[in-house]
């Protein structure tokens, strides 16, 4: 890396170890002498200070939109949620990139539900290349993020998904285990292990969201237990990782 | 034939012909069902291994809770051979009955490295378990790997294939016997592979290029999904992404009832699309061709692409 | 925000909360979330800060009955927003590079940075301009007066690493500060 003004890199590497105390004494002792006797080195030495105490004076920012309603609807009971009729705000779903799909002739059908019961379940696209838009037409069908953009989404959700009856009881003596093992294992492991769990407790989240809005919906439900599944999957996979610390 | 047995060069220099008595042979002949061990190696310096050790037909290999890198090849020659470096722990070799257990002894302290090539015969099986990177080619066995860190490639495989990782890369390529492949945080790729296929990702992509078979199943739950290959009359092929897009690449004269599910996205078809059934605003099922293989791709949030190969 | 809650006054809430209050949490959430989202912020930038804010609360509000109270709040929460937006990042970057021809994202590679006549950059802009691996640790560090060893430890990185990133990150700051 080359920095401006650094003309003593075996100094000014060692700058900021300096002003954090992070250096032996006589290293320190050292330091102090180079300075003494060196101007650039003390105008890099203040410059670092001086970042270093404007970032330490930086402040909280407080969001623009009040961020509250998005949450509250969020972790408010699904029964509750439904007794007041809680209001589903549709929010812009993020556009995605599309494929490049060059010269072909591309026919995009978007397709809610009215339309196609209104075709008696049967559509013809007679192209080579048909798109049919899945994405949500109905009140019902809010994309799945917990909020986005400027308005607030306030889902119908619940508290935590709770998981398939018959692997309750594992996931719960797994998680367990996991957690308890935590000191024993490396933190490079630990955070490997627990990135990879956010992941798919994410997906949990998801789907049981998702789910609530659309509670008659099988290949949601079925998603969601897909994804315990490889919840299950994963934690014990982790026992391995952690058996094999002891 | 002779039976050698392990013989260990400190830094390479000194090679130590082990007595008689250490035969595995020999001892598994007197004492029937009974381990053997042999250490290898020296505690407390940096050490070249250099290891030979007798197999028998049907004999499984398994490298146990080791850490480093170790590369895995096949020869002629009904022995397993070790050479590489160590850093001073032991590598013990046991036998108990028709397994042959390479360990180190990282009881007391932290996992040491250990950077070492192997050689065994192309048709027994293999076993590897701990965090290494890892290389295995032209073995006809089974291999099975559970790996916790680290980038595993394996290619010219006859037997099954099965690996997991924790973290890591997984790439497979021409391979026979089938392959299930797990990375919890890092792409999983799969080239010129015949057999039954279950891939899956955590947070990564799930690439399955060149697929001969008549049952695959890929899942992710944060990247993308590409398949493409023959669709077997008969056959099963299930596409599960979470959060990303699932491309799907077949024959153009492919039969197959196609069931397409998702929450939130858009589905992009090269092939005409006639619905068959509508259960909701996001799942419907056609047919290409005729329904003679099942097509299932289920994503939640992402595009579907079926494309002509 | 006003003045900072007494202690026993959020503890009182945490363990509403932690019943099931929502009252209680959202007076812990507007007692925190200025600190909350100016790590999303300046850690991934104000576009998904929002985005993530919530998450965290909602993570948070999903896992109080985990939490022991051995930590202030305030601590536990942060280090827990900490860990989601390290995960939740890698989502967002590969939700970036889908959309790699966006215009959001050609306008931030292409427009040259932006210097305000003769006054010193605006230090949250400054920071935002970091590589990513320096911007990670000098919030942490130099913002969030989190040590080097816990630094190391969330990011999966040495302790020697964290400082070395802390150094580079100051050393450029100073560089578009001058």
């Amino acid at each position: 890396m080359t920095y401006k003004d650094n003309e003593h890199p075996e100094w000014t590497d060692r700058l900021s170890d300096f002003l954090d105390g992070g250096l032996d004494p006589e290293t320190h002792a050292a330091f102090e002498a180079h300075l003494g006797e060196c101007g650039s080195c003390r105008g890099v030495l203040e410059g670092l200070d001086e970042v270093r105490r404007r970032a330490a004076a930086l402040g909280p920012i407080e969001p623009t939109r009040d961020l509250w309603a998005g949450i509250a609807a969020t972790i408010r009971a699904p029964a509750a949620g439904a007794a007041e009729g809680a209001t589903v705000i549709a929010l812009p779903t993020a556009e995605r990139a599309r494929p490049d799909i060059g010269s072909r002739r591309s026919h995009r059908v978007s397709l809610s539900s009215m339309q196609l019961v209104a075709a008696s379940l049967v559509l013809v696209v007679g192209s080579s290349l048909a798109t049919l838009t899945l994405r949500s037409q109905s009140p019902t069908s809010t994309p799945p993020v917990a909020a986005t953009g400027s308005e607030g989404v306030i889902m119908p959700a619940g508290t935590a998904a709770p998981p398939p009856a018959d692997l309750a009881l594992e996931l719960s003596s797994l998680e367990q285990a996991l957690a308890e093992a935590r000191g024993v294992l490396d933190p490079n492991t630990v955070r490997i292990l627990e990135r990879n769990l956010s992941v798919i407790e994410q997906a949990i989240e998801d789907s049981h969201r998702a789910l609530m809005q659309d509670p008659e919906n099988a290949f949601l439900a079925e998603h969601l237990d897909r994804v315990y599944h490889r919840k299950l999957e994963y934690l014990r996979e982790a026992a391995r990782v952690v058996e094999s610390a002891d | 034939m002779r039976t050698r047995l392990l013989s260990i060069g400190l830094l390479g220099i000194v090679t130590f012909p082990l007595p008689a008595q250490t035969n595995p042979r020999a001892e598994h002949a007197e004492h029937p069902g009974a381990s053997f061990t042999t250490m290898l190696g020296a505690r407390h310096m940096s050490t070249m291994v250099d290891t030979l050790v007798e197999l028998r037909p049907g004999d499984r290999v398994v490298l146990e809770n080791l850490t480093g890198q170790i590369s895995v090849g096949s020869w002629d020659r009904n022995e397993l051979e070790i050479r590489g470096a160590d850093d001073g722990v032991p590598i013990m070799v046991r036998r108990s009955g028709s397994t042959v257990r390479v360990v180190r002894d990282d009881r007391k302290g932290r996992r040491h490295a250990l950077d070492a090539r192997i050689r065994m015969p192309a048709s027994h099986d293999l076993r590897v378990s701990g965090s290494l990177d890892l290389w295995i080619e032209g073995l006809s066995g089974s291999i099975d790997v559970d790996n916790v860190s680290g980038d595993i490639w394996i290619a010219d495989a006859d037997g099954q294939v099965s690996v997991r990782t924790i973290e890591g890369e997984i790439d497979v390529v021409r391979s026979r016997g089938g392959v299930t492949a797990s990375s919890q945080s890092d792409d999983v790729r799969l080239r010129d592979v015949r057999g039954p296929v279950d891939a899956h990702s955590g947070s990564g992509d799930v690439q399955l290029m060149e697929i001969v078979s008549a049952r695959v199943r890929a899942e992710t739950q944060d990247g993308d999904i590409t398949f493409s290959g023959t669709i077997d009359d008969g056959g099963d092929y299930g596409f599960f992404v979470h959060d990303g897009d699932a491309e799907v690449a077949i024959p153009a004269d492919a039969n197959a009832r196609v069931e397409v599910s998702t929450f939130d996205g858009e589905f992009i078809s090269d092939f005409p699309v006639v619905l068959q059934r509508f259960t909701g605003g996001r799942e419907f099922a056609f047919t290409v061709g005729a329904p003679r293989a099942r097509i299932t791709i289920q994503v939640f949030d992402g595009e579907i692409h079926l494309q002509r190969r | 925000m006003g003045q900072r809650v007494p202690e026993h006054f959020e503890q009182s809430d945490v363990r509403r909360a932690a019943e099931g209050d929502h009252a209680a949490f959202e007076r812990l959430y507007r007692e925190h979330v200025g600190r909350i989202h100016a790590l999303c912020t300046r850690m991934v930038g104000s576009d998904v800060a929002d985005d993530l804010t919530q998450e965290v609360f909602i993570r948070a509000w999903r896992k109080l009955d985990g939490f022991k109270g051995q930590s202030k709040f305030g601590t536990w929460l942060h280090r827990l927003a900490v860990n989601h937006v390290l995960s939740r990042r890698e989502t967002i970057r590969r939700r970036e590079s889908k959309q790699a021809f966006g215009e959001g994202i050609l306008s931030r590679v292409v427009a040259p940075p932006r210097r305000s006549s003769g006054h010193a950059l605006d230090l949250d802009r400054a920071v935002r301009r970091l590589p990513e691996r320096a911007r990670d640790v000098f919030v942490l560090f130099d913002v969030e007066g989190y040590s080097h060893d816990e630094i190391a430890e969330a990011l999966g990185v040495s302790v020697g690493t964290s400082k070395s990133q802390l150094h580079r990150a100051r050393m450029l700051m100073r560089e578009q500060l001058d």
